[in-house]
């Protein structure tokens, strides 16, 4: 039998992706930072790599891990319901005058458990045709249903794009009548459209109930109590309503991306260095509420540079290529296999223009991505 | 055989050129930052000035603000526990100016007495 081995290409790019992070410790903002950051990184690409190694041209081996990421994000998913029984205030984020409550789970906000469960949402669907017993088909039918409820409960509109842009793609690659495709396409968006109403039906608070009686006028010495650092670009005017979450709003990001931009431009070619994304952005932003851009690859640029952010894309590219190719010559369970790794990868990169994720390997959503991508050059497998 | 070593040769190259190219951006940022710092540090004063007016306490630097005309908040310097001014901001106009290397402290260069910073906070109520 000819031995196989993964397609090189994301491999090489993967290493020179590497590489970089390793090397920008020469440069770095934050030495040691970027020394345990991008060592981690280095871990997840030899894990990732190994796993695809020992299982080039073994679609049975690539279901297992498939299953196994899954397994993973219920349990996630299931211990965030067990929080909530348990203390309602550690599970759920109180409702403020911006955002209505938002359930996080276990998360450390209500983004972080949702970025694994849009990645998982295409895995499980795969999982659901491949099912043949009932009871295995109602076991995966509920993981869906408890991945779709909690991302819809945590508010996260990032997440929930995501996962219909993997949900997509699966369908469009399925080999099956246009018109069942077709179907089911209006099924996902039929989804997702009540999914997003369901979101807006809990509501921030009024300001009318967040301000106590005023007491006699004081002079606050201490700045931060009266304009917060985090808080003074984008604040409106004395008597302006307060900033309120939209459905199409932004939540403060176009004004935190735009920052970034300009921080960017600071060190444009190799960036503040590996790991360095969370001192590098200095949130600043009325409205925005987090120590990263929330876009991987304006968070990328921040870390390396143009030189990074183009590495990334290569790697990217290259991945997308042998999706292609998988798609287009891989039949039977391989095939099923590829088609729910490439939705994955897609709703990873939809998901990383409004998470910073992508390359912070403790991040839950991180390894599940890298993965169900690396798998796709082992299905690909050529003879060596 | 060849062909691998020229490619791993022009790897490291390129890589030495970029360690090169990081490191000047690292300079250059840093230099133009600390330049922003010092000319906000001088508008400033002295620290005990007169229009010294409040404070902020975060993790990483402590702040004395600084009024001018009715903007209590005007002029603003922080300073790490080192005494390095780490940030300075000046909103003075519309909007803030504002000067940071709290990414990268170590390269901070504007300088001030951290126990006489420790003092004015303590003046103004900050620390007990």
């Amino acid at each position: 039998m000819p031995r196989r081995r993964p397609r090189a290409g994301p491999f090489v790019a993967l290493g020179a992706f590497v590489t970089l992070a390793l090397v920008s410790s020469a440069w770095s903002a934050r030495t040691g930072w970027t020394e345990r950051r991008s060592g981690a990184l280095l871990l997840l690409a030899v894990a990732g790599s190994a796993l695809a190694a020992a299982t080039a041209a073994r679609p049975e081996a690539v279901r297992r891990i498939l299953e196994a990421l899954v397994a993973a994000a219920a349990i996630v998913a299931l211990l965030g319901l067990y929080l909530l029984w348990v203390s309602h205030e550690q599970a759920v984020q109180s409702a403020s005058v911006q955002y209505p409550a938002r359930y996080r789970g276990i998360g450390q906000n209500p983004n972080t458990v949702p970025l694994l469960l849009a990645l998982a949402v295409p895995l499980t669907l795969w999982l659901w045709t491949e099912a043949r017993a009932r009871s295995r088909k109602a076991l995966v039918a509920g993981a869906l249903l408890l991945f779709d409820g909690s991302i819809v409960a945590s508010g996260s509109r990032g997440a929930l794009i995501a996962a219909l842009a993997g949900a997509i793609v699966w369908v469009v690659t399925l080999r099956r009548p246009w018109r069942l495709r077709l179907a089911l396409l209006a099924a996902a968006a039929t989804v997702f459209a009540a999914d997003v109403a369901i979101t807006q039906i809990p509501k921030p608070l009024s300001p009318a109930a967040v301000h106590g009686a005023s007491g006699p006028h004081r002079v606050v010495k201490d700045a931060e109590l009266v304009v917060p650092l985090e808080d003074e670009l984008g604040r409106p005017g004395k008597g302006a309503p307060p900033i309120r979450r939209t459905l199409f709003g932004t939540s403060g990001r176009a004004r935190a991306w735009d920052g970034a931009l300009h921080q960017i431009a600071r060190r444009p070619v190799a960036g503040f260095g590996f790991g360095t994304e969370q001192f590098a952005f200095v949130d600043r932003y009325y409205g925005f509420d987090s120590s990263v851009p929330e876009n991987s690859y304006l968070g990328v640029a921040l870390q390396l540079g143009v030189v990074g952010l183009a590495a990334l894309l290569i790697l990217l590219g290259a991945l997308a290529a042998v999706a292609v190719r998988a798609l287009r010559t891989l039949t039977g369970r391989a095939l099923a296999a590829a088609q729910a790794c490439a939705s994955v990868v897609v709703a990873g990169v939809v998901l990383g223009l409004t998470q910073s994720y992508l390359t912070s390997p403790g991040n839950l959503a991180s390894s599940t991505f890298w993965i169900a991508a690396l798998c796709l050059p082992a299905l690909a497998a050529e003879n060596v | 055989m060849r062909r691998w070593l020229a490619v791993a040769g022009a790897v490291v190259l390129a890589l030495a050129a970029l360690v090169v190219v990081g490191r000047h951006e690292r300079s250059r940022h840093a230099a133009s930052e600390n330049r922003k710092i010092a000319e906000i540090r001088r508008l400033v004063g002295p620290l005990d000035s007169p229009s010294l007016d409040a404070f902020r306490l975060l993790p990483q630097f402590s702040c004395l603000l600084y009024k001018r005309r009715d903007n209590r908040f005007a002029l603003e310097l922080c300073v790490d526990a080192q005494g390095r001014v780490v940030e300075a901001i000046d909103r003075r106009g519309r909007t803030p100016r504002i000067a940071s290397l709290r990414e990268d402290p170590s390269h901070a260069t504007v300088r001030v007495e951290r126990a006489e910073v420790d003092r004015l906070l303590r003046k103004l109520g900050a620390l007990s």
